[in-house]
């Protein structure tokens, strides 16, 4: 099957066939580790390093032209099987499953098909746009592309929701166009950002959609934007809204739960797996990245309200150029 | 003198990095060019730039050593994703991470 041919956006999961048992990227367990291995888990191998990045090239595209929570993942390696599960905390991976002899595998079959589309992975605050909503937010994103070529193009649009700050068991709902695939890690925060189309209150908005490091120390960035906009700190969008999004159960990562489990392999990985909670955040302030610089005034302004001091305040907006080709 | 130079400074300072971090004790930790965006506001205001993603930001009279070592940015080049979650990583956007933590 050819990556190019298929629509990750429509995959349900990935089954990844290899016929030689050289081509498992894990060692099988109670087998004597390699004593060399960062990681003991790791085959070091190059066999095994491929299919690994394989499967992970596969997995990025899956979670990255949809909106999940995780994905499974079905590695056969010529006659038995590992079931693993993806999630933006790190993958969680079975021993080998002999397909001829043991029933796991046809029982994960099973109940994946009875399963409720949380535990599947599927994101529940995700909806199909209604009709006139549509409507209004095809012709204010339009109006937003400057690119010729994106222009009325016909895109696939999504409802997003934010629970609405202030108010409890109530949500704001955006207009996006649906995710695509980036080379971004599987892992991590995952940001992802749109130009939306605030229902609501009928105007475009910044949404971003990400996974928060939950950690204790790392303060939610909408408390962050309100902390600094009551300090007035210049040049810092206005966030409107921003929360964590579903429930604790399936929208937290899981895979740092699992380091210390009896099945877990030993000795423990090297990594230290950071907790994540899905999270979005809406900015009404809408700028410009600034590689689409129109010229090099606009950067340098934009690189100067961003960092820089007052001790540059002297400084008009044709003279920093200069300086800082200067030191180029 | 240095303490009516730093009065000064702290008066006139109107930029969002050092003015979160002077004003509220704010460290943004994530600074590259793809977190700072052209503002086509008032450029009066906001000085024609905005400083955006503060989701790695930290307090800093925070005690929590975790925040510092586990939680910056995992910017992975795409040959290297399949180790990424098994083995330990020195994290940071690193094109801009400071010479100090890379060598960390």
């Amino acid at each position: 099957m050819s990556l190019e041919a298929t629509n990750s956006s429509l995959v349900e999961f990935f089954i990844e066939h290899e016929s030689q048992p050289n081509m498992d990227p894990f060692i099988v367990l109670k087998s004597k580790a390699c004593s060399l291995c960062i990681n003991p888990f790791v085959k070091d191998s190059t066999e095994g390093i491929s299919t690994l990045g394989r499967m992970t090239s596969y997995v990025t595209s899956h979670l990255g032209s949809q909106f999940r929570t995780h994905v499974f993942f079905v590695l056969i390696v010529h006659n038995y099987a590992r079931i693993i599960r993806w999630g933006r905390g790190g993958a969680v991976v079975t021993a080998p499953i002999r397909f001829n002899e043991e029933r796991h595998l046809f029982d994960f079959f099973i109940r994946y098909n009875y399963a409720k589309s949380d535990i599947r992975g599927s994101d529940s605050s995700i909806r199909a746009p209604k009709t006139e909503e549509l409507h209004a937010a095809t012709r204010l994103i339009d109006e937003f592309r400057d690119s010729g070529a994106d222009k009325g193009k016909a895109k696939k649009f999504l409802v997003v929701s934010v629970p609405r700050r202030g108010y409890n068991n109530e949500s704001d709902h955006y207009v996006i166009e649906a995710p695509f695939a980036t080379i971004s890690p599987p892992t991590g925060r995952a940001t992802r950002t749109f130009i939306a189309y605030d229902i609501r209150r009928n105007m475009r908005v910044f949404v971003r959609d990400s996974w928060r490091i939950n950690i204790i120390g790392v303060p939610k960035e909408g408390d962050s934007y309100a902390k600094l906009r009551a300090h007035n700190v210049p040049s810092i969008a206005f966030c409107s809204n921003s929360g964590d999004i579903g429930d604790d159960t399936y929208h937290t990562t899981q895979t740092h739960c699992f380091v210390d489990a009896d099945w877990a392999p030993s000795p423990k990985p090297a990594a230290e797996f950071t907790p994540h909670r899905r999270y979005r955040i809406v900015l009404d302030t809408i700028g410009t990245p600034l590689e689409r610089f129109k010229c090099s005034r606009d950067m340098v302004r934009a690189i100067r309200a961003s960092l820089i001091g007052e001790f540059f305040g002297s400084w008009n907006a044709y003279a920093l150029p200069l300086w800082i080709t200067s030191l180029l | 003198m240095e303490r009516v130079c730093f009065t000064l400074m702290d008066n006139v300072t109107t930029i969002a990095h050092e003015a979160a971090y002077r004003r509220c004790g704010i460290l943004h930790r994530d600074i590259s060019p793809s977190n700072i965006l052209i503002s086509e506001g008032n450029e009066s205001k906001d000085g024609g730039g905005l400083l955006i993603d503060w989701d790695l930001c930290k307090n800093v009279n925070s005690t929590e050593h975790k925040a510092r070592c586990a939680s910056r940015t995992v910017r992975i080049e795409w040959l290297l994703i399949c180790t990424a979650v098994l083995i330990n990583w020195n994290q940071g956007t690193w094109q801009f991470m400071a010479a100090d933590l890379i060598a960390d």
